[in-house]
């Protein structure tokens, strides 16, 4: 037996998921080779120009890089294979996204340990007041809360 | 002249600050809270020195006069009065001078507000912290980051601004939003250090710098939007934000400061979170002077940063004492933070504030990690690597996603806890906005998970605050919409309307470069039309010469161009925007080595860019609402209140104890 409420519920989880699920189906507008190359061009330092990507950067060298891109892009090769490409060319430091290996390659595993354990931090706490039991106050306290109250107010200052 | 009034005043701020500084110790040391009146006069020395240095450096600036070093390396004759008033922004040691100019602001108008009460050790203490940061500015100023030094040979003329920093009016009002936020979080910092000296750690200080923070967190957050702006319209690569790592370090105290000012309200409800609270006010204003080193003492490379000077170990040095002097204080005060509360449930209002401050947090870590990396792989083993934004969109996505959700639950969710009843009645029309939003943006050729999802809990958060100011305005009336929660209501949706944005321009951006090669060629992209009408050349009075290349979008005129600073020997772009609540389309010449007629032209359409801008002013308008005072005062204790006259005539001012 389910109760109305539960099935607005129940239909409003059902109508959610079914778009999500659809909208990873629907293709969206046609890529063209430009998208692609700005997208890719966000992922690489101009190496001349202080901390802009390639994107962003309208110095000789990016546009260069850019129309390398290009290039590769219209080639039909791959991200991976562009990727390679340019930082054989160029440096390592051209790539903005960091190795997964070695010690550069800690900067993935770092932040998702930091939030694994912030969370679990959490949970713990929650886990502690939840069995912390109930306190209630003896008479004994309720005495001296009081006479403390009274003192207070017989005290004349707030 | 100017250098030696200049630099006379500098003198005196940094006097007046070691007599204030002084001053205090001596009141404090000696229990005499009767010196403490004397501070007001050092302070008022000090804001007249501060306003005296800007002053005559603007007057430097205006009058071109190039024996200051300053304008013989940044001004120019021939630069728009507007850009040349801005360029005391412009450079390090004019951006020091302006901070100092705010620093002092504020610690004039918090010796103001609290002069009353200036011998309460609390604002003693207080008082002491800013006079110490002030003073450490004006040293910064009397020594590596002097602006006032003069040229035994001025130059005829200067080099002018970086002519990146001259393209845009948003130049002359994105920094100063920004250092209004920046250095108004010295203000809860100073009121965090003088309840832990003092020991009371209560509520109390909370109470009297909450403004403060909100006020600070405004105007950082206005500045940010106003610098994604500038990005947006100067740059023209169809971006706003490139996670550039001075952009970093303006965002990292939001980050923080957004924690605080949402653990803020569990303290004072609960008497919770004391440690965390203050840890996160230091934290913040730490972060606002590491984020200065980082930029302003070359170690990390920026478009933002300025040329290298030796105000880098300083800056660290005094980064440094901010953490120690915190840590040890809290350390020291351990004892009386604990709290005694314990929070019921976690589906409550202090859970999810809770669960917010953690990703909060993480958030804030990420981002200090990614921009620090460099520099420790460096460290390590001596690589040479960067970290862009590939790292950044993968690793903060998912945050976004759960902060959304946050803001989709915290707002109906109740104080304490939640029954399961409650929640669904609360929460069932929101839910519904929700999957409306997501069926809409797929009728409407939403395509993807993650946009599609964003939409989603943007709609159910939008359901949520929209709520809370229904049932707020139909209680009070136009009241529901000032006051904390209401107002942060209206930032909320303002931040709701950012995260639309962010998803659709980031997901549905489309872009192309096109070659015209005749007058009249006409293409089309992305259900726009663009047509070929021509060149143009305008020379501008300060010299610059702009090519344009004449566009009709959609049957409107448009002219980017390519902008020659013949004075700087650079060539920007400058790209047109033409846009909607439905898209932009921003054009962006490209420049090319061939003569012939004919341009190339890159195409970028991003749909609901527009509605950034828009939340961004949403989320000004809500921090100004929720600073004014909602209905709820606070109380009088009974004792100190005023006797209460029968006729309201003789109650007149000479009554009131001042």
């Amino acid at each position: 037996m389910f109760s109305k409420r539960s099935i607005i519920w129940l239909g409003l989880l059902a109508a959610a998921l079914s778009t999500l699920v659809i909208s990873t189906q629907v293709d969206g507008p046609p890529r063209t080779n430009e998208d692609r190359v700005r997208a890719l061009s966000q992922d690489f330092a101009c190496p001349t120009c202080d901390g802009q990507s390639v994107a962003e950067s309208n110095a000789v060298v990016a546009q260069e890089i850019r129309r390398d891109i290009r290039r590769q892009v219209d080639e039909g090769q791959t991200d991976a294979e562009i990727t390679d490409a340019l930082v054989s060319a160029y440096d390592e430091s051209i790539d903005l996204r960091p190795r997964s290996g070695g010690v550069v390659g800690l900067i993935w595993i770092v932040p998702v340990v930091v939030m694994v354990f912030g969370f679990a931090a959490l949970a713990s706490v929650f886990r502690r007041w939840r069995d912390t039991a109930v306190q209630t106050a003896s008479d004994d306290d309720v005495e001296l809360v009081e006479s403390l109250r009274r003192e207070r107010a017989g005290d004349g200052s707030s | 002249m100017h250098v030696l009034i200049g630099y006379a005043a500098v003198s005196l701020g940094f006097a007046g600050s070691l007599l204030g500084i002084a001053t205090i110790i001596m009141s404090l040391v000696r229990k005499q809270p009767g010196l403490m009146r004397s501070v007001r006069v050092h302070v008022g020395l000090i804001t007249l020195a501060s306003i005296v240095a800007v002053v005559v450096m603007e007057s430097a600036l205006l009058q071109h006069d190039f024996s200051v070093k300053y304008v013989a390396e940044h001004g120019r004759i021939g630069t728009p009065v507007m850009f040349t008033v801005a360029t005391l922004w412009g450079a390090l040691e004019g951006s020091i001078l302006l901070w100092a100019l705010i620093l002092v602001g504020y610690l004039a108008i918090v010796a103001w507000r609290f002069r009353d009460r200036s011998e309460d050790p609390m604002v003693a203490w207080a008082l002491l912290t800013m006079l110490v940061v002030t003073a450490f500015f004006f040293a910064l100023m009397l020594g590596p980051a002097n602006p006032f030094i003069s040229v035994a040979n001025p130059p005829a003329n200067g080099p002018g601004l970086n002519p990146l920093l001259q393209n845009n009016v948003f130049m002359a009002f994105h920094p100063p939003m920004l250092y209004l936020g920046y250095v108004g979080f010295t203000v809860p910092f100073a009121f965090a250090i003088g309840a832990l000296v003092t020991g009371r750690v209560g509520e109390g200080w909370l109470i009297e710098t909450r403004r403060w923070t909100v006020f600070a967190w405004g105007f950082l957050t206005f500045g940010i939007v106003l610098g994604a702006w500038w990005s947006y319209e100067t740059l023209g690569w169809g971006g706003y934000w490139a996670w550039d790592p001075v952009e970093n370090a303006s965002f990292l105290p939001w980050l923080t400061g957004t924690a605080f000012i949402h653990s803020v309200m569990v303290q004072e409800r609960r008497g919770m979170l004391r440690v965390w609270n203050l840890s996160l006010v230091c934290a913040t204003f730490a972060l606002t002077i590491l984020g200065t080193f980082l930029t302003r003492s070359g170690v990390i490379a920026s478009v933002h940063a300025f040329s290298e000077s030796g105000i880098g170990p300083l800056l660290l040095g005094f980064f440094a004492v901010i953490v120690a002097v915190t840590v040890g204080l809290i350390g020291w005060r351990g004892d009386a933070l604990r709290s005694v509360g314990k929070i019921d449930s976690p589906v409550s209002r202090e859970g999810a504030f809770l669960a917010n401050n953690v990703v909060f947090a993480a958030f804030a870590f990420v981002v200090l990690l990614g921009t620090v990396w460099p520099l420790i792989v460096e460290a390590i083993n001596g690589d040479r690597i960067a970290v862009g934004n590939p790292f950044f969109d993968r690793m903060t996505m998912p945050i976004g996603f759960v902060l959304l959700f946050l803001m989709a639950m915290a707002p109906v969710l109740p104080w304490r806890k939640a029954s399961g009843e409650v929640l669904s009645d609360r929460l069932m029309w929101p839910a519904a906005a929700g999957v409306a939003a997501m069926i809409i943006s797929l009728l409407l050729g939403g395509a993807g998970w993650a946009p599609v999802l964003t939409f989603g809990l943007a709609g159910v958060a939008g359901g949520a605050a929209v709520r809370q100011l229904f049932i707020a305005t139909k209680r009070q009336g136009w009241r529901g919409f000032v006051g904390r929660t209401n107002g942060g209501m209206i930032v909320h949706l303002g931040v709701i309307l950012i995260a639309v944005a962010f998803a659709g321009s980031n997901a549905y951006l489309r872009q192309a470069e096109f070659s015209f090669d005749q007058v009249g060629d006409t293409k089309e992209f992305a259900g726009h039309t663009f047509t070929y009408i021509g060149d143009e050349e305008l020379v501008s009075p300060d010299g610059r010469i702009d090519d344009q290349v004449l566009i009709e979008v959609d049957g409107s005129l448009e002219r980017p161009a390519l902008t020659l600073f013949p004075f700087a020997g650079r060539t920007l772009g400058t790209p047109s925007t033409r846009g909607s609540l439905i898209d932009d389309v921003q054009l962006s010449v490209i420049p090319t080595n061939e003569e012939d007629a004919g341009a190339v032209i890159r195409v970028t359409v991003q749909p609901l860019v527009r509605w950034l801008w828009i939340g961004g002013a949403l989320m000004a308008i809500g921090t100004a609402l929720a600073l004014v005072p909602g209905k709820r005062r606070r109380p009088t204790a009974p004792t100190s209140a005023l006797p209460v006259s029968d006729d309201p005539v003789d109650s007149s001012p000479d009554v009131v104890p001042v």
